[in-house]
């Protein structure tokens, strides 16, 4: 039930509210976009037209990239339809009429006259709409020609950016869009998430260890990252290597959970020939369950699945070990 | 006509401003008149510095004499998200040394995401003799060494916590430096460090210190431990625990409930890094007094969080992972019937698909339940308007709301809209609403809705939003208390930003990032607004390279008294202002 007054904006080619200094800045900036813009004056008028609906202007046809881009910016034919029944129920005082929703940036904008004063203007002319689209437009082709910044860290993916530097949508993993999900570095280095890391055949970050078996002629690998807990990997070993007899790996424990239960890891020990252990960033060999998953498949560097024998007096150390590690 | 200013003398004057502690009202009584200014000047004991370049230290301590405490942020807010390359700025070194000369009785530094080195803290040990507080929030640059030199020195040290530092670990012996008789200490936080500390020394520490009320410890601190240290500080009220897995066995178990139970005033938890859940009942002794329940580094299954929340009737504050899913918020809407703020954290923020069954719908079965929730923060991979505009309407009084949608720009999932009409109602619903971060598929009419209703907004974060300038105008124009905008990846430009500029001197800051904004339009505001500091942060080298029309990478305005900063580094121009033209 608010109204939103129309104001007319503080009009760009009203003298008497610029200050003279600032239009000899602004004709200055100006001159510089007008002799563009004449250049871009073939911009087809549709594309630079201003609506307040969803994107189908061509500042920014890129709203699709980053990812799997789930249905972001579709339909905008529709949405512009949607909007105005909006607009015509929520807001008496808004623009219902379709000529409204059209309406150009300058006629938007309120022009309060004490802040009349300070408003400036990147262009003396008249014709808003059609500049401000081009302005966007040139933005972008700006943007186009200017080469991303080689950097260390992953690109950052620019919604707007029409380099398309973004992923193509084969990845099969989220593009890590820098600083997204907002994420405190703190929590992230805690948590160690399995950030998916972008390498040049689109695979997503993979951790393929090496998987030796006590009297099996030949080593295998498992990638860590295809698994979530202890229990999923121990049985995918188990397939691995059931040629090989591993005896039961079957434990007591429920999907799901962090680590091995209590119960489970017992089961694997005393009712099984074989132990699951791990070497670990710094050399030792672990017993695998002792810790959680995330720490696990950031330290474990090999995997080797050893007699039972030869696996007593590991666990105690295993303990200590886990102990003073952060 | 009695000139009131004059008919009380200065010590009465004095007195009655002493009960003033909020900033702004100290402001409004300096303004009254000049003796009135001078008073207040004098007695002002806190100083709150929002923004360290918006002002010098040599004019702060000018200005306030007698100050014995002081609180000052550096970086933006995006540098936690490591949108701000290193080097920036927001050293705190020029402000302690303008300090020591001026406030030998400086009594407490509360620093956020600043950069303190050793040679900071060891100039804070030697120059305040009472010194008794250091609270070092998202702040880097020290080491142990530094730490040592505080603990040596500060008699009395009253607070110590490092919240979310960035601590180089050399060594744990840093805690042992306390001499025997000290024993003022009221709260440590260590929860960031990496490596052990001492633990007998903290253990001494600990039960000599009998006004300890705070104790946050870090991951090495192994979970037998901790049932000594409670039984040394019985009286604690916050309590942060180291790891929280051990083999299981029962003496240990036992002793810990025993250790638990003793704690009769805890009121907060925190910490539970690698919980193993059968560890979890020895908590249950204290979680009906509990108001603070911090378990978001605890992966832990739904069940076993549900266990231990619903037992938490008091609760006030719930930091947690996603782990709990619909279903445990369910529960918590039921027991925690004061819950004032929910954090809900991702488990797998990287990861394609869900990996636990948390949607909108616990959000709006907490809204539902908890008519005391004000503040929210919740990750989660759906949303829809209906959901945003079921908990507008139950929660009026939602005073901060942070929602994070994991994919960019996702849309309403159930009709593919944005959510414009969602966040919509949120801020018209909530009209004491002081903080809105967005996410999802937003257009400029999320702007219109801000604009109109968010009249009290005070920080707004937009990301992936947004269609034209149109967006940042509504906001610019519309927010009459806005002080602090962060942008990133928004189609914003030139025109919104140099219409509303005037706007920008009565905001702390505005961020923008991957937006549209040209170098031209930068220049133009550097040089119209004498008292912004125009700073464009581009890491591909000097923007003169590049046409004016071109747009800036990243751009940070605040507002100044000091004119330009001295230690901007490589990759950060300020724009210049009219006066620096002429003097050159």
């Amino acid at each position: 039930m608010s109204t939103q007054l129309e104001h007319d904006y503080i009009g760009l080619t009203e003298g008497p509210s610029m200050e003279k200094s600032c239009d000899k800045i602004s004709s200055s900036v100006s001159s510089n976009l007008s002799s563009e813009d004449e250049n871009t004056s073939s911009l087809n008028f549709k594309e630079t037209e201003l609506r307040l609906g969803l994107p189908g202007c061509g500042e920014s046809p890129e709203n699709n990239n980053s990812g799997s881009g789930s249905g972001s910016g579709s339909g905008s034919g529709a949405g512009i339809s949607l909007f105005g029944k909006d607009l015509q129920k929520k807001h008496s005082g808004y623009s219902a009429s379709s000529k409204n929703l059209k309406r150009g940036f300058s006629d938007a904008i309120s022009s309060s006259s004490s802040s009349g004063r300070w408003i400036f203007s990147a262009s003396d002319d008249a014709t808003d709409e059609a500049d401000f689209g081009n302005a966007s437009a040139r933005c972008n082709k700006e943007v186009a020609m200017v080469p991303l910044p080689h950097s260390e860290k992953p690109p950052q993916v620019a919604a707007i950016n029409d380099h398309a530097t973004a992923p193509a949508a084969n990845f099969c993993c989220r593009a890590q869009v820098v600083g997204w999900p907002p994420i405190r570095s703190f929590r992230k280095n805690t948590m160690a998430y399995n950030v998916a890391k972008m390498n040049n055949e689109g695979e997503v970050g993979c951790l393929y260890v090496k998987v030796s078996m006590d009297g099996a002629p030949y080593l295998r690998k498992v990638d860590l990252k295809t698994y979530t807990n202890y229990i999923q990997l121990s049985s995918a070993l188990e397939k691995m290597f059931s040629c090989f007899t591993i005896g039961q790996c079957g434990c007591g424990a429920v999907p799901g959970e962090e680590g091995l239960s209590e119960s489970a890891f017992r089961d694997l020990v005393h009712g099984s020939e074989y132990v699951l252990t791990y070497e670990d960033k710094d050399g030792d060999w672990m017993l695998m369950g002792d810790v959680p998953w995330e720490m696990f498949t950031e330290s474990c560097k090999k995997l080797r699945i050893m007699k039972g024998s030869e696996a007593i007096g590991l666990a105690p150390r295993a303990m200590e070990k886990c102990r003073s590690q952060n | 006509m009695p000139r009131l200013a004059y008919s009380f003398p200065e010590e009465v004057l004095e007195h009655v401003f002493s009960f003033i502690e909020c900033d702004k009202d100290r402001g409004s009584i300096s303004l009254v008149c000049k003796s009135w200014y001078e008073i207040e000047a004098w007695c002002r004991r806190r100083v709150f510095v929002g923004n360290c370049y918006a002002v010098s230290p040599a004019t702060v301590v000018k200005r306030f004499p007698k100050v014995r405490s002081v609180a000052i942020k550096g970086k933006p807010h995006f540098a936690d998200f490591n949108l701000v390359p290193e080097g920036w700025g927001a050293y705190v070194f020029p402000w302690i040394k303008a300090m020591a000369a001026a406030y030998p009785w400086l009594q407490e530094i509360r620093l956020k995401r600043m950069v303190i080195t050793d040679e900071c803290l060891e100039l804070i040990a030697k120059s305040f003799k009472n010194f008794s507080v250091l609270v070092l929030t998202s702040c880097e640059g020290f080491t142990t060494d530094g730490l040592a030199a505080i603990t040596a020195n500060c008699r009395n040290l009253r607070e110590l916590e490092l919240r979310e530092s960035e601590v180089e670990d050399i060594c744990g012996h840093w805690l042992s430096h306390f001499p025997d008789s000290y024993t003022s200490l009221v709260s440590l936080n260590i929860s960031c460090l990496g490596n052990e500390v001492n633990l007998s020394a903290l253990e001494r520490l600990v039960s000599r210190c009998t006004n300890l009320q705070t104790l946050r410890l870090n991951r090495a601190v192994p979970l037998e431990k901790l049932a000594n240290l409670l039984r040394g500080a019985p009286q604690l009220v916050e309590l942060g625990t180291g790891t929280y897995s051990t083999e299981m066995r029962p003496e240990v178990f036992a002793n810990l409930a025993e250790a638990f139970s003793g704690c009769k005033q805890l009121k907060s938890l925190s910490g539970f890094w690698d919980v193993l859940p059968s560890y979890l009942p020895a908590l249950y002794p204290v979680c009906s007094s509990l108001t603070s329940l911090n378990l978001s580094y605890a992966t832990i299954q739904s069940s076993d969080l549900i266990k231990l929340v619903s037992q938490c009737e008091s609760l006030q504050r719930l930091w947690v992972l996603d782990y709990i899913e619909d279903a445990g918020l369910e529960v918590i809407a039921a027991s925690c019937k004061d819950l004032r703020e929910l954090r809900v954290f991702p488990s797998d923020p990287f990861g394609l698909e869900p990996n636990v069954a948390l949607t909108e719908q616990g959000l709006v079965s907490v809204s539902e339940g908890c008519t005391k929730l004000q503040s929210v923060l919740y990750f989660c991979r759906q949303m829809s308007n209906a959901a945003l505009d079921t908990i507008a309407r139950n929660r009026p009084n939602m005073t901060r709301f942070r929602l994070c949608i994991i994919e960019p720009r996702a849309p309403d999932y159930l009709t593919r809209e944005p959510l414009d009409a969602g966040f919509g109602a949120i801020v018209e619903h909530c009209k004491d609403l002081r903080r809105l971060s967005l996410s999802g598929l937003l257009s400029d009419r999320v702007f219109e809705y801000i604009g109109t209703y968010g009249k009290k907004l005070e920080m707004l974060s937009v990301a992936f939003a947004g269609d034209t300038d149109l967006g940042l105008h509504h906001v610019l124009s519309g927010c009459d208390n806005l002080r602090k905008l962060e942008i990133r990846d928004c189609p914003f430009g030139d025109k919104a930003l140099l219409a509303n500029a005037a706007k920008l001197e009565t905001m702390r800051s505005l961020w923008m990032s991957s937006c549209l904004v040209s170098y031209g339009a930068c220049k133009l505001l550097g040089l119209k607004l004498p008292r912004l500091n125009v700073e464009v942060i581009d890491e591909r080298g000097p923007p003169d390279s590049r046409p004016d029309s071109s747009p800036v990478e990243k751009l940070y305005i605040y507002r100044t008294v000091s004119g330009p900063r001295l230690d901007m580094p490589g990759y950060v121009w300020r724009m210049e202002d009219d006066s620096a033209l002429r003097v050159s």
